[in-house]
């Protein structure tokens, strides 16, 4: 029997590490991607006070964190019992967006196309530093922010600042409708990566996708409802709740809790799930999933070459949503907070994220401390999928070319360890 | 050709990947070769990259590993960088400080981790030091112009702290015209204060601007959020948390003592229901309450 470890695993945020076995003919028995970055910051937020959670909770993603930030200020306002005024409401998606398009701009231009689309990616980078100028002006930090409060926003932009904001969102917009279409023919007449889009091996097995949806079907990053798409093809709306009771953990390693359903199916969330189960904004980004149908086979797509691409359809469709948001910002005159509403003793907050959903769930006692906790990041829901991606690999010829694929699917998940590697359900493990 | 490494220790994962975006930092670094980065897939054995000229790390030491890593790479590094509240504090991840390990993983897992939770700046001696949760803009455009001037050698003579220490209320916008007379009244939820734009101490709100340096310009002040302490504490101030609970209660509610007699002060003070929360959110590993515990656990 041999081992291979690859000890830190290249290309993912934090520390883990992937052990392949084999056996003496030098067939893959099993490969074990393993987070090791243990850090319990989940278990310190029991006993805050819980108007702190916010300033908290993003720290358990960095590039994720407006993510975290924005479900537990919306977890916050049930607590609060306050509904923010639509001036809010606008200011915190357009913060979640710019969030999620950072974080795929800096996949795309880091990760994604120095391998598979070449040349120069400083206009991807020219687009991220627009994009956190416009993160400062509406939240304050370009992570952690600090705009937010229980039933609305602490601050609205002044009229200079929305100047800034057209301008640099009109930049973002010329600059990715020019690259995702650059990028959309070099990837459709590139061999190695349409022959990876039909390859059987990167098939989404047995899984399924959840992504947020608003009333019309189209992706609600901020305020859409839970939609699932089960492996056998089913489409339902589930409750919130109900959903963290849906994804039952399915496997435990170390502390790392992993979350799959019931059944032993797996869920896939971020960017090819919203495109497989909701509508988006723009005719431009339609256009690419239509391509990418048809270069994968069909829908809904379930290779996971799809990701990438997906990201950029995103990133196109959030700049067309925040320029349409911003091309007549008279919601701004609007009042900013509310604070009108009886106090509860628990909180819920559902957004999406770059990697998927994101969902905190807060049970306050009387005197405003948190007496329990859940939290589901989107890298611990990924995991079990890549798991059972490599699954694949057991009983095929161990070589140098087969750790470089399986580092190529790690890559492709982006996964963010710190997320990931929590101890959730401080209640104890259900299910 | 300027050698740099990332070194990200247990943290968010995301201080090395927003500076790398710098725009002033991303020059510096074309001009020169990352070495070292797993996050972006440049990988080896610090033993065997040879000398390195900057290292910026960011993150806490929790695990076995960081401190390993972490002295590899000070004994290979001309410059080291500690960047992030994190790698001088603790930051919000020293939230964790007075877990066990037990606590935190099982099984085999929990002998990857150390006794605690502490900032690099307890096992090394950076050359310069960023504060931040994360660093402003300002600040990162000051570490590249600081790097510039030894990009062709040699390293700073003595740590260089990259923000100037002084409280944040001294320039801070909303600063009482007569400090000596502020009062507090009261401890309130940040949540259930309609902002009427003075001092936020005044309004009953905990702000940490009398004890934090200033290195955001007033960034969360400018946004209505009272100071959380993130650039940490200011020169002289050695304790965030007790310098705090000193500052409000016996200097600002002093005034306010006999009348808070009578429903009492004490009560006033219960209402501080999170201490650690509220005064340590940076700096817990720091405290000296926190070493006071370790100690008696067994753990230096
Ligand atoms: S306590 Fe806060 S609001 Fe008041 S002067 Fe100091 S920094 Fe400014």
């Amino acid at each position: 029997m041999g081992k291979v470890i690859v000890d830190p695993v290249p290309w993912v945020t934090g520390y883990s590490r992937l052990t392949v076995e084999t056996s003496d003919d030098n067939r893959v028995l099993s490969i074990l991607f393993e987070p090791l970055e243990k850090r319990g910051l989940e278990k310190v937020l029991k006993g805050r006070s819980v108007e702190l959670l916010p300033t908290i909770t993003p720290s358990i993603c960095g590039s994720d964190s407006w993510s975290h930030y924005i479900a537990s200020i919306k977890a916050l306002d049930i607590i609060y019992g306050r509904k923010p005024p639509l001036t809010a409401i606008h200011l915190r998606e357009a913060g979640l967006l710019l969030d999620i398009l950072e974080s795929h701009l800096r996949y795309l231009a880091l990760k994604f196309a120095p391998k598979y689309i070449g040349g120069d990616v400083k206009p991807l980078v020219e687009v991220i530093n627009d994009v956190r100028v416009v993160k400062e002006i509406i939240g304050g930090r370009t992570r952690n922010p600090i705009y937010g409060i229980a039933g609305g926003v602490t601050r609205k932009p002044g009229s200079s600042d929305v100047e800034v904001i057209m301008d640099r969102l009109s930049r973002i917009l010329d600059i990715l409708e020019k690259t995702s279409k650059s990028y959309m023919d070099k990837i459709s007449s590139s061999r190695e990566y349409t022959a990876k889009l039909s390859n059987d091996k990167y098939r989404l097995k047995n899984t399924g996708f959840i992504a947020l949806l608003d009333g019309d079907g189209k992706i609600g990053y901020y305020d859409g409802r839970p939609v699932i798409l089960g492996p056998d093809g089913s489409r339902r709306m589930v409750d919130e709740g109900e959903l963290i009771d849906h994804l039952v953990v399915s496997s435990r390693l170390g502390t790392c809790e992993l979350y799959g359903g019931r059944n032993g199916e797996v869920y896939m969330v971020g960017a090819i799930s919203r495109i497989n189960l909701g509508k988006t904004y723009s005719e431009d980004a339609e256009e690419i999933i239509d391509k990418l149908v048809e270069l994968s086979g069909g829908k809904p797509l379930i290779n996971i070459f799809v990701e990438p691409i997906a990201r950029l359809v995103e990133s196109l469709d959030i700049s067309y949503r925040l320029n349409k948001l911003f091309r007549d910002p008279s919601w701004l005159s609007g009042e900013s907070i509310s604070f009108e509403g009886k106090r509860t003793n628990a909180g819920l907050g559902v957004v999406e994220s770059s990697r998927g959903l994101v969902i905190h769930k807060y049970g306050v006692s009387g005197d405003g401390l948190v007496d329990d906790v859940e939290i589901l990041d989107p890298s611990g829901i990924r995991l079990p999928v890549l798991n059972k991606l490599l699954e694949k690999y057991r009983g095929s010829t161990y070589s140098s070319e087969l750790l470089d694929d399986v580092l190529e699917i790690v890559k492709i998940m982006d996964l963010c360890i710190p997320g990931a590697s929590k101890t959730l359900r401080l209640g104890g493990v259900r299910g | 050709m300027t050698r740099y490494a990332f070194l990200e220790l247990t943290s968010c994962g995301d201080c090395l990947s927003e500076l790398y975006m710098n725009p002033e930092i991303n020059k510096l670094l074309e001009e020169g070769e990352i070495v070292y980065w797993p996050a972006y897939g440049i990988v080896g054995d610090p033993e065997e990259i040879g000398e390195v000229d900057v290292t910026f790390i960011a993150g806490t030491v929790r695990t076995r590993r960081d401190l390993e890593e972490l002295e590899k790479f000070r004994r290979i590094s001309r410059i080291v960088v500690a960047y992030g509240t994190c790698s001088i504090y603790g930051g919000l991840n020293g939230l964790t400080a007075l877990l066990e390990p037990r606590a935190i993983a099982d099984g085999e897992y929990v002998k990857l981790l150390m006794p605690t939770v502490k900032p690099v700046t307890d096992y090394i001696e950076p050359d310069i030091l960023v504060p931040g949760c994360p660093p402003t803009r300002e600040v990162m455009a000051r570490l590249a112009k600081t790097l510039k001037k030894y990009i062709s050698g040699g390293k700073p003579e003595k740590k260089i702290f990259l923000i100037p220490g002084e409280v944040l209320c001294k320039h801070c916008p909303r600063r009482p015209s007569n400090p000596e007379k502020a009062e507090m009244p009261g401890i309130r939820d940040p949540n259930e204060v309609v902002d009427d734009g003075r001092c936020f101490i005044e309004q009953g709100i905990l702000c940490l601007g009398p004890v934090t340096a200033n290195g955001c310009n007033h960034l969360c002040i400018r946004f209505n959020h009272p100071c959380m302490g993130c650039m940490g504490p200011a020169r002289g101030v050695v304790d965030q948390g007790l310098n705090m609970i000193g500052s409000i209660g016996s200097i600002l509610l002093k005034s306010r003592e006999v009348k808070l007699l009578f429903p009492g002060l004490a009560k006033e003070l219960d209402k501080l229901r999170d201490p650690m929360g509220y005064f340590y959110r940076y700096t817990l590993p720091k405290a000296m309450l926190t070493k006071l515990a370790l100690r008696r656990r067994g753990v230096e």
